[in-house]
């Protein structure tokens, strides 16, 4: 058998329009992650202890449990608990909702994190020095000290956005068609004939994404450098 | 919701003994990661040469692609075009005879030793080279100066992110069964599937993950007390 290059794109023309869903799951859990990450940062910045004890627990756990088996764990854990909670059976018929909130909880404590540090490294003369030239707290939070925390936060955004379309890659393990649950239908209609073509396509799939993701940071990390006159 | 007790005792101490083969997929996985990690952060920041292109694109697609892709290509699709072509060529070797442990060493070692070497390239570049230069000033050789001289503070700079890199592959070691080693992740998903407790099995191995991690994570700022009169 040897790898045929017609047969790799045919391939990689069959694939691509697969990614849609590998976008919905990385998109809609970056946006619930940052609003949960948000909330779990004023969380760890702020003055209750109970709060911050919370946030704190809630990142050593998800930070220390491997994917997939938060994965499996959200996926038998959660009809499971919800017939327990409500009486009726919620079925396991859409794969893509387990693996938004498995890549959901795992992006919230990343996030968190990321929002934390970036808001540390804000030096708060800043914040002072916005106020005492009569803006009012809002104000200072959005125009001084959020864009730069935005422009030092940027690059482990990047990292944060190829790590969960990676990490949600497992979903094909409990049933998700995306790209890499189609790549293993393909290579079973096809009795593993064109096994090598449909995985280096699958693999090139991911590296594109993740190459294009690095480039189109850095691009907003410019514009951003620019506004801040940094640049 | 009712979780069954007896099950969760009896496999938690069927897991236990999954946790020496996890270790030994880090400790070796670790060492490999660690020697080519060093080797080229030191091609990379002292040459621009091809070779330190080729691998600029091998960090690339390591990062880049899922880890189970990897294995797909490497575990799944290679063999079935390297029997064949052996076969062809007369060459006496059984493809289907490398272990499952073999392949675990290999996979996740090509996916750490980027990590390793960016991290080894951080607290290299974050020395001043005026340091190997007073080095040689003095008389040192260049190994003796990167020894006596650059590495041990170089090493003080790179416990923390070490310490994430090594829980990142405990996590990732999770990955194993997929080769089909038993390790933790492994004996818990055949002894959930065998008496469909899934949720207790994979409850039961995400606090041992979580423990093992934080037990990690605890080692390391033990170490970080005591080392930073050196920094």
């Amino acid at each position: 058998m040897r790898f045929k290059l017609s047969t790799f794109f045919e391939y990689l023309v069959k694939l691509l329009p697969y990614l849609k869903v590998t976008f919905t799951y990385a998109g809609l859990s970056l946006v619930f992650g940052i609003v949960f990450g948000f909330l779990f940062a004023v969380f760890k910045l702020g003055k209750s202890r109970i709060l911050r004890g919370i946030a704190n627990v809630y990142t050593a756990i998800f930070r220390s449990v491997p994917p997939v088996v938060l994965l499996f764990l959200v996926y038998y854990g959660i009809p499971m608990a919800a017939e327990a909670i409500t009486g009726k059976s919620m079925g396991r018929k859409e794969p893509i909702l387990f693996v938004i909130i498995t890549v959901t909880l795992l992006a919230t404590a990343s996030l968190t994190e990321i929002m934390r540090s970036a808001y540390k490294s804000v030096d708060k003369g800043q914040y002072e020095a916005g106020v005492s030239i009569g803006l009012t707290e809002i104000q200072t939070f959005f125009r001084i000290v959020f864009p730069q925390a935005l422009l030092y936060a940027l690059p482990s955004l990047g990292n944060l956005v190829i790590y969960l379309i990676k990490e949600g890659s497992l979903g094909f393990t409990i049933g998700l068609v995306d790209i890499f649950g189609k790549a293993n239908t393909l290579n079973q209609n096809t009795y593993s004939n064109h096994i090598l073509e449909i995985y280096i396509a699958l693999a090139t799939i991911y590296w594109v994404v993740a190459i294009a993701t690095e480039k189109l940071l850095k691009y907003a990390e410019q514009k951003v450098k620019r506004e801040l006159g940094r640049a | 919701m009712s979780l069954n007790t007896e099950f969760i005792y009896n496999t938690f101490f069927l897991v236990l003994k999954g946790v020496p083969v996890t270790m030994k997929i880090v400790g070796v996985v670790l060492l490999i990661s660690l020697f080519f990690g060093f080797l080229f952060a030191v091609v990379r920041t002292n040459s621009n040469g091809i070779f330190s292109k080729i691998l600029g694109v091998y960090v690339s697609f390591a990062r880049g692609t899922p880890v189970m892709v990897q294995i797909y290509l490497i575990y799944t699709a290679l063999p079935t075009v390297l029997a064949p072509y052996f076969k062809e060529k007369g060459i006496a070797f059984d493809v289907y005879s490398i272990k499952g442990m073999t392949y675990a060493y290999f996979i996740f070692s090509f996916g750490m030793i980027p990590v390793m070497s960016e991290m080894f390239r951080g607290a290299l570049s974050s020395i001043d080279k005026g340091q190997l230069e007073a080095a040689k000033a003095i008389g040192l050789s260049v190994i003796q100066g990167y020894r006596r001289i650059i590495l041990p503070q170089a090493l003080v700079k790179t416990l923390p992110v070490l310490c994430t890199n090594i829980t990142g592959l405990v996590k990732l070691s999770s990955l194993a069964f997929a080769v089909s080693v038993f390790e933790i992740m492994g004996i818990a998903k055949t002894e959930g599937a065998k008496y469909t407790c899934y949720v207790e099995a994979y409850l039961i191995i995400a606090v041992l993950y979580v423990a093992l991690n934080l037990g990690i994570e605890v080692i390391f700022k033990l170490v970080e007390k005591r080392i930073k009169i050196y920094a």
